[in-house]
């Protein structure tokens, strides 16, 4: 990877990395490698439970995206919590996984602002 | 929440620019109301199910102080935005125009 447009990568994960509330960055390949993550403490172990788990949930995202359309297919995927967001970009040969911090401003019962 | 402000609030969700669906379910996948106009419910059983089915299997990748709030999930033509509640779902979807 390195390689190739291996500075591109790095921009790329400067760009993201520093984007306000941004906690963390993995970057998988197709066999549920990560080959690139910005955790500190927790490091390795961690990088690869995230892997595993929203590679996971991206291929059975994937799967309904196509069950229900044949012409359809997975773009993105975010997951939300009360404390965290994590947004998957899946693509042919990598998976990106952004971990972010949420807001308290989401307390209307329709929350009509513009999405981070 | 009374049942009228429910009302009102899908009605508002259901009417709003590029919204084409809405369903409400319970977490197990029965669509309990939905927007669509078809009698057999056949898009509504569908988005239930798979809102139900990603509902599920998202849940367990958080710690365990921390609670599921909604999920987006984009694809090429549209996104279904699952809006989760300890027992309903709340499933919108929206189409583009590219």
């Amino acid at each position: 990877m390195a390689a190739t447009g291996g500075g591109d990568i790095e921009e790329l994960v400067k760009q993201i990395t520093d984007h306000p509330g941004v906690q963390g960055l993995i970057i998988v390949n197709t066999e549920g490698i990560p080959i690139r993550h910005t955790f500190q403490e927790q490091s390795r172990p961690l990088a690869v439970q995230y892997c595993a788990l929203f590679q996971s949930l991206a291929m059975k995202a994937r799967t309904a995206v196509v069950e229900l359309d044949n012409n359809n297919d997975l773009l993105f995927l975010r997951v939300r919590s009360k404390k965290h967001e994590v947004l998957v970009a899946p693509d042919t040969k990598y998976l990106l996984i952004v971990i972010q911090r949420v807001g308290n401003d989401d307390n209307l019962p329709i929350n009509i602002k513009k999405t981070p | 929440m009374t049942a009228e402000r429910v009302e009102s609030v899908l009605e508002l969700l259901t009417y709003t620019k590029g919204v084409t669906g809405v369903v409400v379910c319970n977490r197990d996948g029965q669509p309990i109301r939905d927007s669509f106009q078809d009698l057999d419910r056949t898009r509504a059983m569908e988005y239930a199910d798979m809102a139900a089915e990603l509902a599920r299997e998202a849940a367990p990748l958080l710690y365990a102080d921390d609670t599921l709030d909604s999920l987006r999930v984009r694809s090429r033509t549209s996104e279904v935005i699952i809006k989760c509640h300890d027992e309903f779902l709340l499933v919108v979807i929206q189409e583009f125009s590219e």
